[in-house]
């Protein structure tokens, strides 16, 4: 088979899994090496459906011995199946880095023969880049379920990250719809890993001449819409993963139906692209803004609103903690304002250190005055009828908002149409919050 | 009074000196290769002084931080034709608050600078992700890229770092100047476009590949080519190998 056959199987295999950014970690030229790793991330193109290319996402192998109802691998589907040799993949690694297409690596693959087999070969490439290529670039690899712990011990020495995907949203979706991936082969190496990360880091601030291991920690991915688990029940599950587990990001994918003809999945005409996108905006809300999951959602409110952003929607349930006033709020209060973000309550501030904000300086520093007026003062004045009933104040945050699954058009909505200032490295820490529990066991 | 400094950083000190130590006090600075002309006006020539463009560097250095500095110089390299007067608004207040100044966006002659200091940081971001190297026969790395600032001397470091032992060159199309590095050092000298490249027998076969993949990971059911254009702006495209014939 031809490489440019190969790389258009699996690189079409691969599409699926979204966590693949090139973030997390720092890491300046070493003589003799190849290579270096931006903090932020950096993207190098943007495919057709809209989505950053930061990496080279490609599966290694797609001929899988496991029959997962929503995979497009699925052993009993009728596709074309090809598998890579390590020096293969190597060179398409080291000339696309060369020529500045890509940040680095995301190497997953089909469970071929098994999960220790497969892991094995993974490693392998990875083990090349670094030792014989002298690759000082991004590697993002996936764990595969049930693989032998020395063997991830032996792969994380050579990655940036590592990812095992939760797959679904809860065990009992897994067991329905993956039976052959039991569920205790995905939390296992989850805990293991972070045990690991955690002990390379101390074991990193004491001795500096340590060696790195998975440095820009682990992510996942569960998907959206395969099963009739509800949003309150995916929030739980991340906010579990990032208090719990370190993960530096969970990744929700809206669930595509590749699969004709399945029973055992939604008759799905259009993938939930705006759920997806309210989730984002949700975990967004947990990581920068202070949020818990049980502020988001309750078991009574289970389901994100799809017409209304999620911190909107908050606002407008607990609208008697508004209004707040600039001059003297503090940040994490201004932070639940919509119309501010995290770039401009920053702003917000630092400015006022030099004195008192007026109402034509906000507009300047990057609020959203069209929202943020019905729930600010500044120096003791509204600009708004703060008293606006509900229905009203609901129907003018809702404006300019839009339903992405239209019939036969499916788009993606833009992170940047919502929140212009979401894209800010986190500066707030996930405390463990006492009394609640982040047992991966009871929350999954 | 308008003043006009020759297009090079130390002329663009030497103005903002100038400027701020004149007693008149409605000055404006602009480049005198784009500056226009008309009857009106009657515009000072500065000459270009390396010892007064040390003062202002000196100052901001010691006075408002190196972070302040170098929103300078990525003002400059905005090319903006406002760039001089943004520069110069700002510096009048800021060595008031010190190396805070930059904080304080609310006001009315900080903001602008610090926002035409982030336009240029956003572009650089991008184009550090945009550019694309070719592999010539003689084994040099060529990469050539048309932006809107002035960003050369910004992302030659990067490249450095990045591909520290590849020779290659960097070319900055529309300004018909580029880096030269030796696997050592970067040098920057002209470079007109270059007629005809010599590619090495790879290249053909590899910029296949990468095309081929950047369809292939597309997922067809969240086709938007709106927001493909939103993140990477059409007029990047030209030297985009997986956009040409687009």
């Amino acid at each position: 088979m031809e490489l440019i056959d190969k790389v258009s199987i699996l690189a079409n295999a691969a599409k699926y899994d979204v966590s693949c950014s090139s973030s997390g970690h720092e890491r300046g030229a070493k003589a003799g090496h190849l290579g270096s790793a931006a903090l932020p991330g950096i993207c190098h193109s943007w495919s057709e459906d809209g989505r950053c290319v930061s990496l080279l996402k490609i599966l290694y192998s797609n001929k899988c011995v496991y029959d997962c109802a929503y995979c497009i691998n699925r052993a009993s589907n009728d596709f074309a199946r090809a598998e890579f040799t390590p020096e293969e993949l190597v060179h398409l690694t080291m000339s696309f880095y060369k020529r500045n297409y890509i940040e680095g690596l995301f190497l997953s693959s089909a469970v071929t023969h098994s999960p220790d087999y497969t892991m094995e070969r993974m490693t392998e490439v990875v083990r090349k880049l670094r030792v014989e290529e002298k690759y000082n670039g991004y590697i993002h690899l996936k764990a595969i379920p049930g693989t032998d712990q020395k063997i991830l011990d032996l792969a994380g020495q050579y990655v940036d990250r590592m990812s095992i995907n939760l797959e679904l949203p809860s065990r009992k979706g897994l067991l329905l719809l993956a039976p052959q991936k039991d569920p205790i082969t995905i939390t296992e190496p989850i805990h293991y890993l972070q045990e690991r990360i955690s002990e390379n880091r101390e074991e990193r601030r004491k001795f500096l001449t340590t060696s790195e291991f998975v440095p820009a920690g682990q992510t996942t991915q569960l998907m959206v819409g395969a099963t009739p688990d509800t949003d309150y029940k995916i929030m739980r599950v991340a906010e579990a993963m990032y208090q719990g587990y370190s993960m530096k990001r969970v990744y929700y994918s809206a669930y595509v139906p590749v699969v004709q003809n399945n029973s055992l999945l939604p008759m799905v005409v259009n993938a939930p692209l705006t759920r997806e996108h309210r989730l984002y905006q949700a975990d967004w809300l947990l990581r920068f803004y202070g949020f818990k999951a049980s502020e988001i959602l309750t078991a009574n409110e289970p389901d994100l609103d799809l017409d209304i952003d999620p911190k909107a929607q908050w606002a407008l349930r607990n609208r008697q903690l508004f209004p707040v006033e600039v001059n003297r709020a503090s940040l994490e209060v201004l932070l639940r304002v919509p119309g501010i973000g995290n770039i401009s309550a920053r702003r917000i501030l630092n400015s006022r250190k030099f004195g008192p904000l007026h109402i034509e300086d906000l507009k300047a520093l990057g609020v959203v005055m069209k929202r943020a007026k019905y729930f600010i003062t500044c120096k003791g004045k509204a600009m708004e009828d703060i008293d606006l009933d509900r229905e009203r104040l609901r129907l003018i945050l809702t404006q300019g908002e839009k339903r992405l699954e239209v019939a036969s058009q499916v788009t993606q909505l833009s992170f940047f149409d919502w929140s212009p200032e979401a894209f800010v490295p986190e500066f707030m820490r996930i405390e463990g919050k006492g009394g609640q529990s982040n047992d991966l066991a009871l929350r999954w | 009074m308008i003043l006009l400094y020759d297009g090079s950083f130390d002329g663009f000190l030497t103005a903002i000196y100038s400027a701020f130590h004149s007693k008149i006090s409605y000055v404006q600075i602009f480049d005198e290769n784009t500056y226009v002309y008309n009857l009106l006006e009657h515009p000072v020539v500065v000459v270009t002084d390396s010892m007064q463009a040390r003062k202002v560097t000196t100052a901001i250095a010691e006075k408002l931080g190196k972070e302040a500095f170098r929103m300078l110089v990525k003002v400059y390299l905005s090319e903006h034709e406002q760039a001089a007067n943004i520069a110069l608004s700002f510096l009048r207040v800021a060595f008031k608050f010190g190396p805070k100044a930059i904080e304080y966006e609310a006001h009315e002659q900080i903001g602008p600078f610090v926002k035409l200091s982030n336009s240029v940081s956003r572009e650089l971001h991008r184009m550090i992700g945009l550019v694309r190297f070719a592999e010539l026969r003689s084994g040099i790395f060529y990469g050539v890229y048309d932006s809107t600032f002035s960003l050369l001397l910004l992302l030659a470091p990067h490249f450095k770092e990045r591909l520290g032992n590849q020779i290659w060159v960097l070319h900055d199309i529309k300004r018909e100047t580029a880096v030269f590095y030796d696997r050592s050092e970067w040098h920057i000298g002209p470079l007109l476009s270059v007629a005809e490249l010599d590619y090495s027998d790879e290249e053909s076969a590899l910029q296949g590949l990468w095309k081929r993949y950047h369809k292939e990971i597309a997922i067809e059911e969240r086709k938007n080519k709106k927001l493909q254009s939103q993140m990477m702006p059409k007029k990047y495209w030209k030297y985009l190998t997986e956009m040409s014939g687009k």
